[in-house]
């Protein structure tokens, strides 16, 4: 008998049941319905909500330490970040590759300022989801992680904000590390107004409608992100930057960006 | 530079299983441990009211614990079949699925692991789970350098000592102590201020993140239908810890898995609510298996450990909902009895309510028999739990099963068979309290007695205690008071009382 | 429990007053029948009466408790209302009474009707008869005590406090720690007895700040311990149980016997 099936073997005969084999799949509570209809009926009712939805995350993330800005043009996106680079007195920016923040342009208006920046991108020549050698990615892997080491401000994108709680999701990808928004003391997130939700429980939802695989729809890594790294371990007294980074904006755009 | 007090003269704190002279002892030092007693009035005054806040703002607080405990009640009642699905779906994802029959296995499930991939550095996020079956001893012992990475961990683990608070684990330690300790420890300059001593900690820190071969954390929930662990942190050191090295061990109890992913949103709600007051964590990790071929950070294994040590008893016992517990401390700030002795005099990992349940069952209720004992039942604890987890009844339960088991000292047992004899015979009953209103008169003043005699004294130490009544209400009934008439109706109502 | 208005007003009904009351607090018992008397009902006290059980219950010895209880089972079988001015009495009759009999499928079921009928004092006064107003006169500022068990077992809340706000000349005034366990638990205040004066004291010091002048509750477990630490610090503060306040001023308090 396997570890697994004594384990098991033990826990049934503790809740008094016959220790053979069990039924294929357990109740998981759903009948099973799509998931799809729903999820579009969601988007649809949380269009229609967006205004409140976003005055609820700027109320939320700024509760949670965060700061929220709320601008209208890739400019607008752009000069936020800058400034807040210069403010911060940043070398080393390292970031999402992403549509959105390609599209922005921040790249350059970071040279211009003197500071360097660098995407987490896959190995040069590389295409996602086909196999890579193991020796490119490790060498790869191993340079990112010694520059978000050194990183001054990561920027990244997002894959909702919950405005309930003032939530970043943001779902581990090639091109878009773990690290971003975890090693650099700022983190900087830019998202679209459109990618903003109401609940966690939408997310959930949204998630599954996206793929009838975990291993699809679930990345290896979801980030939920409210808010800059905290303790109140000494004396229960808020500190804020423990681990994680210690500042956090969200730059929410509402301009379609070509 | 203030001189730094000398970490000697502070207490160190261990929680250690003393049995019940023990538990007294060490209740009474702590209750004249004047900075321990501050630290705890920090619970009543910050703890308390964020939860309450919190829950009240939720607006369907009710609806939401009981959604919680139905989601628990039923995971549980089926747990085998959960379990199994939970691991098939993990491993379809890769991760390796380990299980632990009690503490000696886990320990060596992960001291394996670390062999297998040759590390010599480990940092750890909070887990319960761990310090359960003492895996930091066990690691050093074979040679591991084990770092404690949340904030609270590491400064016990500085000073040697075991948590105290299942989520501010140093909340016995005052800034002056903190401070003391990471100067000592990291020859870095001596300050009190709390934002200065967080730096330090991050900084050194870090650079275990950095160069650390695995990271070993618990699990919050394990998500059944998609194979997935989450993470419930604020730090960061979480995240980290499960990310940053090569290898990623998650050590969990069996209970913890749910069923669904849509499951999350509610459990979630009510443990950051309840534990502190948070509408969510800072940071909540779901992790689906190892990084992917394409991932450019994320461990290349990631590992879960779950373990049984004594939870399918308690599945076949009568105190089957104590595994509904989301290890969230809310029942630890509410309880009058751990607001004034604090975490460690409960003796083992799991301090409070909910470990005057779990400590005499995972640990046997022979040696902590005093810990159900230690209670007034006044249902605080079930009152703040998420998942409604009727801890009074769980612990007369286990009090009944000490009496059964014949761990009661002999003297209450003699004493509660003499009680029902007198108490099932009315007339001697009735005959005994003239004779104890008599045998105590020499002693009595204005009513009541400023010493008792022998097991009793207990109570007038500090009080005094009433005297038996000179005439019984019983007597009085029947002298004269049975002879009374009730008010007819019209009475009742001229003098206004009853309405129609 | 809501208020059953099919059900006719109440106009007899059974006392259980409890060892406690019985032993140390008749003037509790004597109030309680009193007050009974002037809203028009009738009060059976079965001589046959002397424990709930809970004592036997809580230490963990069922048997002893289980033997006490069934005799309670069979006394008071045929009374429409039992009514017991304790929060920690009542509730073992309504909550527990029905566990140790669970397994019995003839005394469970009695226990179960008797804990249908079983009711703490304010709360049958409210509920039941549907009254606020007694007629009591009491000059002075009461804070209220509200014990653990009737509280967290029974969830009776409101209504001590509503009765006290009707008594003519009493001023309620709240305390901060009203809902905090004050460390009697029985047997618990002489086991621990550090422990419990710990939790007495906090108790105390918010009792001092809430600034009364009397101190009710409805469960004389508590009364008696909170008193006798008044008493060993020279308070002066004045303790008492909802069934004394509520029949103070009034034609039966002149009545009231000497102890």
């Amino acid at each position: 008998m396997s570890s697994q099936e004594a384990f098991l073997a033990r826990v049934r005969r503790a809740l008094h049941k016959d220790p053979g084999p069990l039924p294929s799949r357990p109740p998981l509570w759903w009948s099973d319905t799509d998931v799809v209809e729903p999820a579009a009926q969601l988007q649809t009712r949380l269009a229609a909500q967006r205004p409140t939805l976003l005055a609820q995350v700027q109320q939320e993330l700024d509760a949670a330490g965060g700061a929220v800005a709320h601008v209208h043009s890739a400019p607008e996106a752009v000069a936020y970040i800058t400034r807040l680079a210069q403010q911060k007195d940043a070398h080393l920016v390292v970031r999402w590759q992403s549509e959105l923040l390609d599209a922005l342009e921040v790249d350059a208006a970071l040279h211009q300022q003197g500071i360097t920046v660098h995407t987490t991108a896959l190995p040069p020549g590389t295409v996602a989801g086909e196999a890579t050698s193991t020796a490119t990615m490790t060498t790869q892997r191993r340079e990112l992680r010694e520059l978000l080491a050194r990183a001054d401000l990561g920027l990244s994108g997002v894959d909702y904000v919950i405005a309930e709680t003032g939530t970043l999701v943001l779902m581990a990808r090639a091109g878009q590390m773990r690290g971003v928004s975890l090693l650099p003391p700022v983190h900087v997130a830019v998202a679209r107004t459109s990618q903003v939700i109401a609940t966690l429980a939408d997310y959930l939802l949204l998630a599954q409608a996206a793929g009838a695989d975990p291993q699809q729809y679930l990345t290896s890594c979801v980030s939920f992100v409210t808010g800059p790294s905290r303790t109140g371990d000494i004396e229960l007294k808020l500190t804020v930057g423990v681990h994680g980074p210690g500042e956090l904006h969200l730059v929410l755009l509402d301009e379609q960006v070509e | 530079m203030p001189t730094p007090i000398a970490s000697h003269t502070a207490p160190r704190r261990t929680a250690e299983h003393l049995g019940t002279e023990g538990f007294q002892e060490h209740a009474r030092q702590a209750l004249q441990d004047a900075p321990l007693q501050q630290a705890l009035q920090l619970l009543v005054t910050n703890f308390v009211p964020r939860r309450v806040a919190a829950m009240a703002a939720l607006g369907n607080a009710e609806e939401l614990r009981t959604e919680a405990r139905a989601i628990k009640e039923r995971t549980i009642a089926r747990l085998d079949e959960y379990l199994e699905h939970f691991a098939t779906q993990a491993q379809r994802v890769g991760v390796q699925v380990h299980w632990a029959h009690d503490a000696a296995e886990a320990r060596q499930i992960i001291t394996g692991i670390a062999q297998h991939i040759d590390a010599h550095v480990i940092v750890k996020g909070k887990s319960m789970a761990t310090e359960e079956i003492h895996l930091n001893t066990h690691l050093e012992q074979h040679g591991y350098e084990v770092v404690e990475t949340d904030l609270g961990e590491y400064i016990i683990q500085l000073a040697g000592e075991t948590p105290s608070h299942i989520i501010a684990p140093a909340i016995h330690k005052t800034r002056q102590q903190i401070a003391t300790l990471l100067h000592e420890h990291l020859g870095t300059p001596y300050t009190e201020v709390i934002p200065e001593m967080t730096q330090i900690a991050r900084r050194a820190l870090r650079e275990q993140f950095l160069r650390a071969d695995m990271g070993i954390t618990g699990a919050n929930f394990a998500i059944a239908e998609t194979g997935s662990i989450v993470l419930v942190t604020n730090e960061g050191n979480g995240r980290l810890s499960s990310t940053m090295p090569r290898v990623h061990v998650a050590v969990m109890g069996m209970e913890k898995v749910i069923p669904r992913l849509a499951d999350l949103a509610v459990m979630l709600k009510v443990l950051t609510n309840s534990a502190t007051g948070q509408k969510i964590s800072s940071y909540v990790t779901m992790l689906t298996g190892p990084r992917r071929a394409h991932d450019l950070d994320g461990p290349e294994e990631l590992h879960v450990v779950i373990m049984d040590n004594g939870r399918s008893a308690i599945l076949r016992s009568a105190n089957r909902e104590a595994l509904y517990c989301l290890r969230c401390g809310a029942c630890l700030n509410v309880c009058p009895i751990y607001q004034n002795i604090g975490g460690h005099a409960y003796g083992w990992v799991y301090p409070g309510p909910i470990g005057a349940v779990l400590t005499p069952m995972f640990t046997g209720l022979d040696t902590a028999q005093h810990l159900p004992r230690a209670s007034t039942l006044c249902g605080a604890c079930r009152e703040a739990c998420p998942v409604k987890i009727n801890i009074p009844h769980l612990l007369l339960n286990l009090r009944q099963q000490s009496v059964e088991r014949h761990d009661a000292p002999w003297a209450e047992r003699v004493l509660f068979t003499l009680w029902s004899w007198i108490m099932r015979h009315p007339r001697l009953y009735a005959s005994v309290i003239p004779l104890a209103a008599l045998a105590q008169k020499p002693f009595v003043k204005q009513g009541w007695l400023s010493r008792l005699p022998g097991p009793f004294a207990g109570w007038t130490q500090s009080r005094d205690f009433k005297a038996v009544a000179a005439r019984s209400f019983r007597q009085r009934w029947q002298e004269s008071l049975q002879h009374e008439r009730p008010a007819t109706h019209s009475a009742a109502l001229e003098e206004g009382i009853v309405h129609e | 429990m809501t208020r059953l208005a099919e059900r006719p007003r109440p106009s007899r009904v059974a006392l259980f007053v409890t060892c406690l009351g019985d032993v140390f607090y008749p003037e509790v018992g004597e109030a309680t029948v009193r007050l009974l008397h002037r809203l028009g009902i009738a009060v059976d006290f079965p001589l046959g009466q002397t424990c709930c059980g809970q004592p036997a219950f809580n230490a963990g010895f069922r048997q002893p408790a289980r033997d006490v209880a069934r005799r309670n089972l069979a006394l008071f079988a045929n009374a429409e209302y039992i009514i017991v001015p304790s929060g920690s009495c009542a509730a073992m009759w309504r909550v527990f009474y029905p566990e140790l009999f669970a397994d019995d499928p003839v005394l469970g079921e009695q226990a179960e009707a008797l804990a249908a009928r079983t009711y703490e004092l304010a709360e049958f006064i409210v509920q039941v008869v549907g009254v606020e107003r007694l007629g009591a006169v009491f000059h002075g500022k009461v804070t209220y005590h509200a014990s653990c068990h009737l509280l967290r077992e029974l969830g009776v809340a409101e209504e001590p406090r509503r009765l006290i706000m009707a008594v003519e000349g009493a001023e309620l005034v709240p305390m901060d720690l009203a809902e905090q366990c004050c460390g009697f638990g029985g047997t618990f205040a002489v086991k621990y007895p550090e422990i419990s004066d710990a939790m007495l004291q906090k108790k105390i010091a918010s009792l001092k700040r809430a600034g009364a002048d009397t101190l009710v509750s409805c469960d004389a477990g508590c009364l008696m311990h909170i008193a006798g630490r008044l008493r060993r610090q020279g308070e002066t503060i004045r303790i008492m149980h909802l069934a004394e306040l509520l029949n103070a001023g009034s034609a039966t308090d002149a009545q009231a016997s000497e102890p």
